[in-house]
């Protein structure tokens, strides 16, 4: 025994409980084990934990005192805990940081006198328990945090994908230093080889005179989902919709040598899948598509709302193919024609004066070779 | 072979420890862990011990993975660089609850069989190891597993085997924890290895359990 009266084999556990709280994964294994090991220290006949919001000792005395010191939570220095002390026999070690108390460890005695030389080592072991648990507690904030942060990040993926193709979306990722005011600046690349595919569905005001805002909408949604699935499936971007046009490219930002022939099944698979909306709608619906191949300039400009889109004449003359078309009909360039070859069929048009171009040699892409369309048997003007 | 008064390495630790020195392990931390058991292990075998761990795997085919976890590149393996006979790994179930039952007293005998085997067979000692999870499993017995530990104190009076006992402080629970560090001589927290203050002497801990009615 120490001339303080402490007891060197007690001391010692004390030593070997402050070590090994750490050791513990969480505050109720930490409480359990420290209740029980401080019931070794001479003169305690109990231990107990109260920890802000949870772990309230159900012993009506001690709920009482947990709701006496609630009123200093927010406040730790106003809590006179000598006094609670004195008046219930019992000593009382706060659990806090700096900053903030969020429990107290509670020693019940039985026999004060023995219990006295062990009050600063007691007082040790409960400042080190209440810088392991709001260690603990702070983790656990953090990992939360960490993980909304994932989730939002994860979504704010999402979103940009659905705006940008995924190869531009990892180039803006890769340039943390980029804000979206300095976007245009970086995204521009020219493409010598694509295909650009206009549709737009023949007459759609005419048609959706009368209808309601919610109607005409979902029978966009329906058609154009229809229409997103085939790009996905044929290996095509999507460039957006206007109104009831649809704009999607092949050969970018990815370049694909058949970007012709992606396009021209993505144009057969929209009539067919057009075909099949009206066979459920009741709808007789019909559809515009032009296409045309060659370079093209494609970014992201604006500063806000920023979408991937395209430039250039190859853009403009697909334009003109599909607003110069037939309804009903898919017609492309002859430039499209050349690149597409034996494994399609074409019906010629002939030449057409396309406004703002001039005259075009162009072509109705009927079918796939052994597979016409069974409407381009009868075109309708 | 030795006795109690021949020092054995741990591995980890650079001081010599008596042969039959029984230690609680609290782990919650595998990279901690492989500072520790591989080398206890390693020490054993380079020692001349016969090494005996007992893995809580749900089977021997998860046998593999404890090998390469504690250095060992497999069982067939093992019998190139001559530690075939010396080290054993087996499924913790199947040595501690053979019949789907724990009986302390058979696994002590079962301990006591190890080391006399070494002796036997020419070893400079023996080692065992166990992950004490097993006893989570609410195998009937496993309530004694207090008793059994204390038990282990009396057994290496006569059958100095080094005994390291690995109770992972994330799957038990905080009272059971401080029964264990009752009945250790030895403790290794945060990777360091200590005399345990809570430690008290079998014959002290048995007749405080005579009066009680359960175990731990």
């Amino acid at each position: 025994m120490t001339d303080s009266g402490v007891q060197a084999d007690v001391l010692g556990r004390l030593l070997i409980i402050q070590q090994t709280l750490d050791a513990f994964p969480d505050e109720t294994r930490i409480a359990e084990f420290i209740c029980r090991a401080l019931k070794t220290v001479p003169g305690v006949s109990d231990v107990l934990i109260c920890i802000r919001g949870r772990m309230i000792p159900p012993d009506v005395l001690f709920q009482a005192i947990c709701a006496q010191s609630e009123r200093a939570w927010d406040a730790p220095g106003s809590l006179d805990l000598a006094a609670v002390d004195r008046k219930n026999n019992a000593h009382y070690f706060p659990l806090r940081t700096a900053w903030h108390l969020f429990g107290l460890l509670i020693v019940l005695v039985a026999d004060e006198d023995m219990v006295r030389p062990y009050l600063g080592l007691l007082g040790n072991t409960a400042n080190t328990m209440g810088i392991i648990l709001s260690t603990r507690m702070y983790q656990a904030k953090l990992a939360k945090s960490n993980e909304e942060l994932r989730i939002a990040r994860d979504e704010s993926e999402r979103l940009l994908l659905n705006l940008l193709p995924y190869p531009i979306a990892e180039r803006l990722k890769a340039r943390p230093d980029l804000s979206a005011d300095s976007i245009p600046a970086v995204i521009a690349d020219s493409f010598p080889e694509v295909t650009v595919l206009f549709a737009d569905i023949v007459e759609f005001t005419r048609f959706s005179a009368g209808m309601s805002a919610e109607r005409l909408v979902a029978v966009l949604n329906e058609i154009f989902t229809d229409f997103d699935s085939i790009a996905d499936h044929r290996g095509l971007e999507k460039i957006k919709t206007i109104g009831d046009a649809y704009m999607a490219a092949a050969g970018l930002p990815v370049p694909a040598a058949d970007h012709a022939v992606r396009v021209a099944h993505m144009a057969l698979d929209m009539m067919d899948a057009l075909d099949r909306f009206n066979a459920r709608s009741g709808y007789r619906l019909q559809l515009r598509i032009g296409i045309n191949s060659g370079a093209v300039v494609a970014g992201v400009i604006g500063t806000r709302k920023f979408i991937y889109d395209l430039w250039g004449d190859t853009v403009n003359t697909a334009s003109r193919m599909e607003s110069h078309g037939v309804a009903g009909r898919v017609q492309v360039t002859d430039a499209t024609r050349r690149r597409l070859g034996e494994p399609f069929l074409f019906e010629e048009r002939g030449i057409i004066d396309a406004k703002g171009i001039g005259e075009l040699h162009t072509w109705f892409l009927t079918g796939r070779n052994g597979a016409p369309r069974p409407n381009d048997a009868r075109p309708q003007h | 072979m030795h006795g109690h008064d021949h020092q054995v390495s741990l591995g980890f630790s650079p001081d010599l420890y008596p042969a039959g020195t029984h230690i609680c392990y609290l782990l919650n931390d595998e990279q901690e862990w492989s500072r520790i058991v591989p080398p206890y292990i390693r020490s054993g075998l380079e020692g001349g011990e016969s090494v005996d761990y007992f893995a809580d795997v749900s089977g021997s085919d998860m046998l593999d993975p404890v090998f390469q976890s504690i250095g060992m590149a497999g069982s067939s393996q093992a019998s190139t660089d001559g530690f075939a006979v010396a080290l054993a790994v087996a499924v913790a179930m199947d040595k501690y609850c053979p019949d789907g039952r724990f009986v302390p007293e058979r696994m002590l005998s079962a301990l006591c069989d190890i080391y006399d085997r070494a002796c036997a067979a020419g070893f400079a000692g023996a080692r065992v190891t166990g992950e004490m999870t097993w006893a989570l499993r609410g195998v009937p017995g496993s309530e004694r597993l207090i008793e059994y530990e204390t038990q282990i104190n009396t057994m290496l009076r006569e059958h100095p085997l080094t005994v390291l006992c690995q109770y992972d402080t994330r799957k038990f629970d905080g009272g059971t924890i401080f029964e264990v560090l009752n009945v250790h001589p030895m403790l290794i927290v945060h990777g360091q290895i200590l005399r345990n203050p809570f430690y008290i002497p079998s014959d002290q801990s048995l007749r405080a359990k005579s009066g009680e009615s359960g175990g731990a």
